[in-house]
């Protein structure tokens, strides 16, 4: 039996009722989260937990990482025993041995289930008090974009992800900010140069607010970015006068 | 266990409801009685994730924050 979960972002607090229970109940679990104080809180939980953070290597392709965290949960789930993997945010979100372990576990014929878990993009909407249907929402990770240059209504919002490690496939253990500049310039030929956009983190503790730093796109080239950062690109005109509010203000960004 | 307080004291938020509840009652007495120094207390207090995540890796080197993308 597989059962995968989302820890939520936040420590603790973002932890679902399901997925605590499925942590605590698992004859095994691995896990990967972004900081100590998540991985405390699960170890707490079940003392046979274990990271699977040991599989990235600097400079290897972060996709032999995520081979061999698949491969790990696989062999677990092939032993016969009730496991559980936790990815922190929402297992199904930007994670791809989540859904390939359900997927390698299905085609095995094992009993596989995902349950949701509060998502990095579920923090944003909350903390900057934006709503994805006022405008509409644009989602895209950020290397893909770069990658593909596809059509943008500037109308409505966008969200680049992964920015921290943009045009990068191996990992890194630090931002890399040497891809920010060929993303300033995509920007740049869609969006005025004083347009201003939001680099966002969520709070992965118990306690306090989101990383929110405002930039102008002209500067986006030289912005410092946190670890995890998305980059928040709010509309540059509005739609309809319905729209109007929300396309110019980000209420709790200040 | 990290060998940093504030890192200790994070997690124990995150395990117990009593603690939160305990933190949102009055911080400052929690993090007394947790024996959190003035200086941890007024990191803490700033709600900032950057500033607590950098003291904690001032206190704890190897509490070091993975860069955990698992995509793409």
């Amino acid at each position: 039996v597989l059962t995968v979960v989302g820890t939520g972002i936040r420590a603790g607090v973002q932890l679902t009722p399901e997925a605590r229970e499925a942590i605590e109940q698992a004859d095994d679990v691995r896990f990967l989260v972004a900081e100590a104080v998540a991985e405390s809180l699960i170890v707490s939980l079940n003392p046979r937990a274990r990271s699977l953070d040991r599989h990235y290597r600097r400079g290897v392709a972060r996709r032999v990482a995520y081979e061999a965290m698949t491969a790990e949960i696989l062999g677990l789930v092939r032993g016969g025993k009730d496991v559980c993997a936790a990815f922190y945010g929402h297992p199904g979100i930007f994670c791809t041995p989540a859904h390939e372990s359900v997927r390698r576990a299905r085609a095995e014929g094992f009993e596989t289930t995902m349950l949701p878990g509060i998502s990095a993009e579920d923090c944003l909407f909350a903390d900057l008090g934006l709503d994805p249907g006022v405008t509409g929402c644009q989602s895209y990770e950020a290397s893909a974009f770069l990658e593909r240059r596809p059509p943008v209504d500037v109308a409505a919002l966008l969200l680049l992800w992964q920015v921290s490690v943009l045009g990068r496939d191996d990992y890194v253990p630090e931002p890399d900010p040497s891809g920010l500049p060929a993303l300033a310039d995509a920007l740049l030929a869609i969006y005025p140069a004083e347009h201003e956009a939001l680099l966002y983190e969520a709070s992965p503790y118990p306690i306090g607010g989101p990383v929110v730093r405002p930039v102008r796109l002209s500067e986006l080239g030289d912005a410092s970015l946190p670890p995890l950062a998305t980059l928040v690109v709010p509309p540059s005109r509005p739609s309809s006068e319905r729209t109007a509010a929300a396309a110019t203000s980000f209420p709790f960004a200040s | 266990m990290s060998k940093s307080r504030i890192a200790e004291y994070m997690a124990l938020l995150a395990r117990s409801e009593r603690a939160r509840k305990a933190h949102r009652e009055d911080a400052d007495k929690a993090m007394r009685e947790f024996g959190l120094t003035d200086e941890q207390r007024a990191i803490i207090a700033t709600k900032d994730p950057e500033a607590i995540k950098e003291a904690v890796r001032k206190e704890d080197p190897d509490a070091v924050q993975t860069l955990a993308i698992v995509f793409g």
